[in-house]
């Protein structure tokens, strides 16, 4: 239980900050214009990992399917800041 | 859901709340204080309501004067505007050379740092709220509280979810206490969630708000986005100093322009309330007027003028906004239930009490689910947490109405209420942390809600007994915020009471397998006592 905690908190804070990222890279237009109304949903979102978290079987599982997904996350962000206008 | 999930989340809600509990239940008290600000502000101050009508003449003068002698001010200086209300005091703001922000009133000679102000009663509790009195970091730890909490409430509703509809207006008094807490604890926490949900996300975003964006400025924009910031929360362009000297508008004839364009623009209204120069002095200089309107969810707008000839740079005020702004402002909005009425306000207030009493349930679950049903003496982490319970909880609403009556007696003693406020409050709390390990939970939670009760009215007694000439004067000029504020007092004060009179009647004829029962304490003194004797003979 504790490992799962820590996953949520350490790797979903990340994955947190990279998902919402990419979002506001690749909404369509200007970027700018959307950013705060993303940048809100940071907090939910990492919440909502955390909370999810509990649900892998344990504590192995869920640090490792959420690295994977970080760097899934990360590798998106990458390929959107060198193919996406930007801000 | 599988059972064990349940049980997962159980845990989770339960260590959630339990770690982010008892500061968000000072957080909520002083949070629900704090919607009524004002009306304390003007209650606690009768000198800087005397002092009222301060005009905006005055202000040119001062700035003129500030930025003379401190030549880092012309970059960037601020005033606020003394709006409707009485004590809301016009001063400058502005970052000195060395990095510091500076402040200077109207009716001071000089700048003094604007971060050790002293404080105001209305402002302590404000502060109380969202960084528990702690300096400098107890906002960040606020911020981790209000995460914390987030996770609290998401797995509270993953719980609650299956039995959601059954059990919501279930509330079963009768002899189980525990299920009429626990009911208590569901149904206000469901029927108040979409406000428990706002002040999760906001509370964290209003704390951490610097350290999200440093993150993400860094991580994935490649330091593109703290410029953008700028761009989305102000109105002002991009204005570079063209050098020379330059006439400045007056911090009034500015605010009434960019009324004026928001006006135009589709505002309800537009009262100014803080205005900010660049270039202070010189050519290009600009002005960003913030005003609030209402019938808008984010009543906060801003308008952004040539600081010379008062021409309209940009507009951002409701109606006439872009996604960012309007998001910006609501966030407040929300936060601070500013987009209403005073009926919204009480709302906010009930609210933020019974979100005060979300937490302290919570923590009486904890206890009644772990207590031992066949003997007397609980078990340590049973009582530990009652302690920290009753002297915390309990423990702070104490001290925030001994500090309004400090704030009330403290100048018949000749001292400044920005002096004493903080030590009265602080002292005060852990005088009851102390009572509380002392007297032990049991009587300490009937002494110390007594104790609230009697210092809560005197608070509003003695106020109309001392200041019986000012409560007139506001009375006969239509004004009600010192009444309501002694009213209020004295009504809590009957509130502390009766809780008072039902946790006595508890710790006398309620089960004496409890922390809430003062037998137990005899029983077990008593065994003592009878233990020691047997030991000397």
């Amino acid at each position: 239980m504790l490992a799962k905690t820590f996953a949520g908190i350490l790797l979903g804070l990340p994955l947190a900050l990279a998902l919402v990222a990419v979002a506001i890279w690749i909404w369509p237009g200007s970027s700018e214009s959307v950013t705060l109304p993303f940048l809100i949903a940071f907090f939910p979102v990492w919440t909502g990992i955390m909370g999810g978290t509990y649900m892998f079987r344990s504590g192995a599982r869920a640090w490792a399917w959420l690295a994977v997904a970080n760097l899934a996350a990360f590798g998106a962000l990458f390929l959107a800041k060198h193919t996406m206008p930007g801000l | 859901m599988k059972a064990s999930t349940i049980r997962t989340f159980t845990v989770v809600h339960t260590w959630t709340g339990l770690l982010a509990g008892f500061a968000l239940f000072i957080a909520f008290y002083a949070g629900a204080l704090t919607m009524f600000h004002d009306e304390i502000d003007t209650w606690a101050s009768p000198r800087a309501e005397m002092a009222r009508a301060d005009t905006m003449d005055r202000v040119e003068t001062m700035l003129e004067g500030i930025v003379a002698t401190h030549p880092g001010a012309r970059e960037q200086i601020g005033v606020t505007f003394p709006a409707d209300h009485p004590s809301h005091e016009v001063a400058a703001y502005w970052m000195d050379k060395d990095g510091t922000w500076k402040t200077q009133t109207l009716d001071e000679s000089s700048a003094r740092d604007a971060e050790d102000h002293e404080h105001a009663l209305a402002d302590f509790v404000y502060e109380l709220h969202y960084d528990l009195g702690i300096p400098a970091i107890g906002i960040y730890l606020m911020g981790i509280v209000s995460v914390i909490y987030g996770l609290a409430l998401l797995t509270g509703l993953l719980i609650h979810l299956p039995n959601l509809v059954r059990e919501l207006f279930a509330l079963r008094p009768g002899h189980n206490l525990k299920r009429l807490w626990q009911d208590a604890h569901n149904v206000i926490g469901i029927l108040s969630l979409p406000f428990h949900i706002i002040f999760a996300i906001t509370g964290a975003l209003l704390c951490l708000t610097m350290v999200m964006l440093m993150a993400f400025n860094t991580v994935a924009f490649d330091g593109k986005l703290l410029p953008a910031f700028e761009r989305m929360t102000s109105a002002l362009p991009e204005t570079a100093a063209k050098g020379g000297s330059a006439v400045m508008l007056t911090p009034a004839e500015l605010g009434a322009r960019a009324r004026q364009a928001a006006l135009a623009s589709g505002a309800a209204n537009f009262e100014p309330d803080y205005m900010r120069y660049v270039h202070y002095g010189q050519q290009g200089a600009a002005a960003e007027v913030r005003g609030t309107s209402t019938k808008t969810l984010g009543e906060y707008g801003m308008v952004s003028l040539d600081a010379t000839d008062g021409h309209v740079l940009r507009v951002q005020v409701s109606g006439a906004r872009d996604a960012n702004h309007a998001t910006y402002s609501a966030i407040f909005g929300l936060h601070f239930g500013s987009f209403g009425n005073v009926s919204l306000r009480w709302l906010y207030f009930l609210l933020g009490l019974a979100g005060a009493f979300l937490f302290y349930s919570g923590n009486l679950l904890y206890i009644e689910t772990r207590r031992k049903r066949r003997q007397a003496e609980q078990p340590m982490k049973v009582r530990a947490m009652a302690t920290a319970t009753v002297g915390v909880c309990i423990g702070s609403c104490f001290a925030i109405s001994v500090t309004f009556l400090g704030n009330l007696i403290g100048p018949l003693f000749g001292a400044t209420p920005e002096a004493i406020v903080q030590p009265v409050c602080f002292t005060a709390f852990a005088a009851a942390v102390i009572w509380t390990f002392w007297r032990r939970p049991a009587r300490a939670a009937v002494d110390l809600l007594w104790a609230t009760a009697l210092v809560s009215v005197a608070v509003g007694v003695l106020d109309m007994a001392i200041h019986a000439d000012r409560l007139m004067r506001t009375l006969a000029e239509g004004r009600f915020a010192v009444l309501g504020v002694d009213l209020v007092a004295m009504a809590m004060g009957v509130g502390f009471a009766w809780l008072g009179i039902a946790t006595r009647r508890r710790a006398v004829e309620g089960d004496p397998c409890s922390v809430w029962s003062s037998k137990r304490s005899v029983v077990t003194s008593a065994t003592a006592a009878t233990a020691a004797t047997a030991q000397q003979t």
